[in-house]
């Protein structure tokens, strides 16, 4: 069933993985140097009377923008995709193609089928949004 | 041999329509069954109540002996192919062998591998790439591999052509033979069933018409042709199961013996299973039991 699962929705679930590798990549590979910059900045500020403080300011403001602008507001329609992606094909591709015919009638009970699909793939679905949801916060 | 499939009370309602109604039979074991009836007459619910796909309105079902046919231990006991075989598009003939073998305790690798390389359908080719012969091959493989007591086919041939249709009725045959798995099948390929059915079930309406053995229920029947005028006399004192009327000749289906002999001008024949299938499909009323009141009608006023 294990198997099944994965053999069925590996393509989700690939495209999903490389979604949280690509997102959290970018965020990472930006968001570090972007850190210390900040942290830079933060620190000239605080030494009151620095002027520089108002350039750097400036300069971090301009060489972040692009990063800072990029659409992280999309990461609110994640749980929509997941849905549709994941979800949704679960049941309504076995009923629309009538393989439920095929899998249902095996050795084993529609509950256990259900149960075992929901699980793994709840399962995989929140440990990539966790992962995710540590790397960008 | 105890029933393989046996029903009482039966019935299957959908919205207004009842696809089977008081349907009750008991079909013995060690037998290849055809399932006949037109479209609507309710073969496919059957199977699928039979599999635990549908619940029955009222009635009950047992299926080899059990009365929870959606049960896993029952569904381990049984193959099932589905109308149209239906698979997975994306899947290698590999992947559906190792979708069987993850979801069934008795099942048996070697001879599902064995039979698809015998019958040259490769292992890696998918299943949205293979002819629709070679797929029902891939369904039937499935299946058998389940080491089943009990093979149920919905429509296996009907979207198969001639030539794949007679391949696969051959490969089925083969397997039964070997394995000694009781079958019901449906089908609308009434020559395909002659050359492989020893047991004959007619549905109509939601009900079982007549079902017995090919060879006896071929036995049992005749086919009357005589004058009209003598008609309503000959059908009198027999079971008619279908008449009709051309000219002024009138022929008869009848089952079953008569006491009383032909009239002058009537002469008899048995029927080929054909013949015998088409008799009960034309007639949907017919069960065999029928009073001739209509033919006295027709033959009074039809010259």
């Amino acid at each position: 069933m294990i198997w099944l699962t994965w053999r069925q929705h590996r393509a989700a679930l690939i495209v999903g993985l490389l979604a949280v590798v690509g997102i959290g990549g970018i965020a990472i590979a930006a968001g570090i140097p972007m850190h210390h910059a900040f942290a830079a900045v933060h620190a000239a500020d605080l030494r009151a009377g620095d002027a520089r403080a108002g350039a750097q300011i400036d300069i971090f403001t301009h060489n972040y923008w692009a990063i800072g602008n990029l659409p992280w507001r999309f990461l609110l329609f994640l749980p929509v995709l997941i849905g549709m992606f994941v979800g949704a094909p679960l049941l309504s591709r076995e009923l629309e193609s009538g393989t439920y015919r095929l899998a249902w009638t095996q050795s084993i009970s529609r509950s256990r089928w259900l149960a075992v699909r929901l699980e793994l793939l709840t399962l995989v679905t929140v440990v990539l949004s966790l992962l995710l949801g540590m790397v960008l916060y | 041999m105890t029933a393989v499939l046996e029903a009482q009370g039966l019935a299957k309602r959908y919205g207004h329509t009842w696809a089977l109604r008081d349907c009750s039979f008991s079909l013995p074991g060690g037998h290849v069954v055809a399932l006949v009836g037109p479209n609507g007459a309710g073969k496919s619910t059957l199977l699928h109540i039979a599999v635990g796909l549908t619940q029955p309105t009222a009635g009950a079902i047992s299926v080899l002996g059990n009365p929870a046919p959606s049960d896993p231990e029952s569904l381990a006991r049984i193959g099932f192919v589905a109308q149209s075989a239906p698979l997975y598009r994306t899947f290698s003939v590999a992947d559906m062998l190792h979708l069987g073998r993850a979801m069934n305790p008795r099942w048996d690798d070697a001879y599902a591998r064995g039979r698809l390389a015998r019958l040259g359908i490769p292992a890696d080719r998918r299943m949205s790439k293979l002819s629709g012969g070679q797929q029902a091959q891939v369904a039937l493989s499935l299946a058998l591999a389940k080491r089943p007591e009990l093979l149920l086919l919905d429509e296996p041939v009907a979207d198969l052509d001639p030539l794949a249709r007679h391949d696969f009725m051959g490969e089925l045959m083969a397997a039964v033979a070997e394995h000694g798995i009781s079958v019901v099948l449906s089908s609308h390929a009434i020559a395909e069933l002659e050359r492989a059915c020893d047991y004959l079930v007619v549905m109509g309406a939601g009900k079982v018409k007549v079902a017995g053995e090919v060879a006896a229920l071929v036995e049992e029947h005749l086919l009357l042709t005589g004058p009209v005028s003598t008609a309503a006399d000959t059908a009198d004192s027999r079971t008619v199961v279908r008449q009709s009327l051309a000219g002024r000749q009138a022929t008869l289906v009848v089952r079953g013996p008569s006491r009383r002999a032909l009239p002058p001008g009537w002469r008899e024949r048995r029927l080929s299973l054909e013949e015998l299938i088409l008799a009960y499909l034309r007639e949907p009323e017919a069960s065999a039991l029928p009073g001739p009141q209509e033919l006295i009608l027709t033959a009074e006023t039809g010259r």
